[in-house]
C-alpha cells in the first residue's frame, strides 16, 4: 500500500510527541511535580496513538483489533489527562476527579466488552467480515465515550485555569509569562474540545482539515506551554518587574521592620 | 516566580506589616531552612511555613504565629497550580 500524506503526518507525530513527552518527563522529575510528569505521560499515549493509526495504513485487515486498541489508549490519555488537571490544580483541595475516573473506567470497561463481543461475535478482526449493526453500535458508542470524555476533562482544565488565573491576573509578583501560560491552557482546552466535537461530524475533505488544523494548534501550543523557549519568556515578561528589594536588605534591617508597628 | 515576594505579600496582608519587610522574613525562614528562595519548590516551601516561618515569626512577637503559619500554609495549597505554571 502506497504510503499516504496522511500517514506521513501520523508517524511525524509519534516522532514529535515521544520526544516532547521525553523532555518534559524529565522536567517533571527535575522539578519533582507529579503534574509535569502526567502532561509527559500523556504526550507518550498520544504518540503511540498516532503509530496505532499508521499501522492500520499499513494493514487495514487488522483494523478492528487496532481500533480498540486506539480507543484504549486515547482513553488512557484523557485518564492521565485528567490526573494532571487534579495534580496542577486541585492539591489539598476539594476535586471531582474519583468521580471523573470512576465514569472513565466504567467507559473502558464497556468499550472493552462492545470491542471483544464484536470480534468474537464475527470470529473475524477484518471490518469487512464483521457484521455490520455491531460494529455500527460498536463505533457510535465509541465516539460518544471518546467525544464525552476529551470534552469533559478539556472543560474541566478549562475551567480550572480560567479560576485559577482570575486568582493571580492582577498580582503584580506573578510572572507576565505565568498569565500568559494559564491563557495558553484555556487557548489549548478550546482546540481540544473542538477536536472532539468534530468527531461526531461524518468523513469530508473539510472536516480532515479542520482536525488537521487543530492537532497542529493543540500540539503547538501544548509544546510552547511546556517547553516553552527562553525567548518566548523573556518576551512575555517583558513589563515584569524582577527585582526583589527584600534581597538587598540585611537580616537587622528585615527585622526592625517586622517589629515596627 | 519570585517566591518570596509572592508569599510576602500574602503575609503582609494577613499581618498588617510592610511588604517588603514581610518578603525579607519569608526569604529568611527559607533560607533558614537551607533553601535557595530562588528555586525553593511547594514541598519545600510547605515544611518552611511549618517551621523555620512560625519561628521567625515567634521570634519578631507575632501574635498567634502557629493561626498565621497555618494561614500561609493554606494560601500555598491554594496556589499550589503556580508552581507547576513556572517549572
Amino acid at each position: 500500500m502506497p504510503v499516504g500524506f496522511a500517514t506521513i503526518l501520523k508517524f511525524g507525530i509519534f516522532i514529535i510527541a515521544v520526544v516532547v513527552a521525553i523532555l518534559v518527563f524529565i522536567r517533571g522529575k527535575k522539578t519533582e511535580l507529579k503534574a509535569i510528569s502526567l502532561v509527559g505521560v500523556t504526550f507518550l499515549l498520544i504518540g503511540l496513538n498516532a503509530l496505532t493509526a499508521v499501522s492500520v495504513d499499513f494493514d487495514p485487515t487488522i483494523f478492528s483489533s487496532s481500533k480498540t486498541l486506539y480507543n484504549l489508549l486515547a482513553l488512557s490519555s484523557v485518564f492521565f489527562y485528567g490526573l494532571f488537571v487534579h495534580y496542577a490544580f486541585y492539591v489539598g483541595r476539594k476535586s471531582p476527579i474519583k468521580v471523573f475516573l470512576l465514569i472513565l473506567a466504567i467507559c473502558l470497561i464497556v468499550m472493552l466488552i462492545f470491542s471483544i463481543s464484536a470480534i468474537v461475535i464475527t470470529g473475524s478482526f477484518a471490518p469487512q467480515n464483521q457484521d455490520l449493526s455491531a460494529s455500527h453500535i460498536n463505533h457510535t458508542f465509541s465516539v460518544l465515550i471518546m467525544v464525552g470524555s476529551n470534552c469533559l476533562i478539556s472543560g474541566w482544565r478549562f475551567n480550572a485555569s480560567l479560576d485559577s488565573y482570575y486568582e493571580i491576573k492582577d498580582n503584580i509578583n506573578v510572572e507576565d509569562w505565568i498569565k500568559l501560560k494559564y491563557k495558553l491552557i484555556m487557548l489549548s482546552s478550546v482546540f481540544l474540545i473542538c477536536l472532539a466535537a468534530l468527531q461526531i461530524i461524518d468523513y469530508s475533505m473539510i472536516k480532515l482539515l479542520m482536525v488537521m488544523a487543530l492537532v497542529f494548534l493543540a500540539f503547538v501550543l501544548e509544546t510552547l506551554i511546556w517547553l516553552p523557549p527562553n525567548r518566548l519568556k523573556k518576551w512575555a515578561n517583558r513589563n515584569y518587574d524582577v527585582t526583589d528589594e527584600s534581597a538587598d536588605m540585611s537580616e537587622e534591617e528585615i527585622l526592625a521592620q517586622m517589629e515596627e508597628d | 516566580m519570585n517566591t518570596s515576594k509572592f508569599f510576602g505579600q500574602i503575609l503582609s496582608e494577613k499581618i498588617g506589616k510592610k511588604e517588603l519587610a514581610c518578603a525579607g522574613i519569608v526569604r529568611l525562614a527559607i533560607k533558614d531552612g537551607g533553601k535557595n528562595p530562588e528555586t525553593i519548590n511547594a514541598n519545600d516551601l510547605q515544611k518552611i511555613f511549618k517551621t523555620t516561618l512560625k519561628t521567625r515569626l515567634e521570634n519578631v512577637g507575632i501574635n498567634n504565629a502557629n493561626e498565621v503559619a497555618k494561614y500561609m500554609l493554606s494560601q500555598l495549597t491554594k496556589n499550589h497550580a503556580l508552581f507547576v505554571m513556572s517549572a
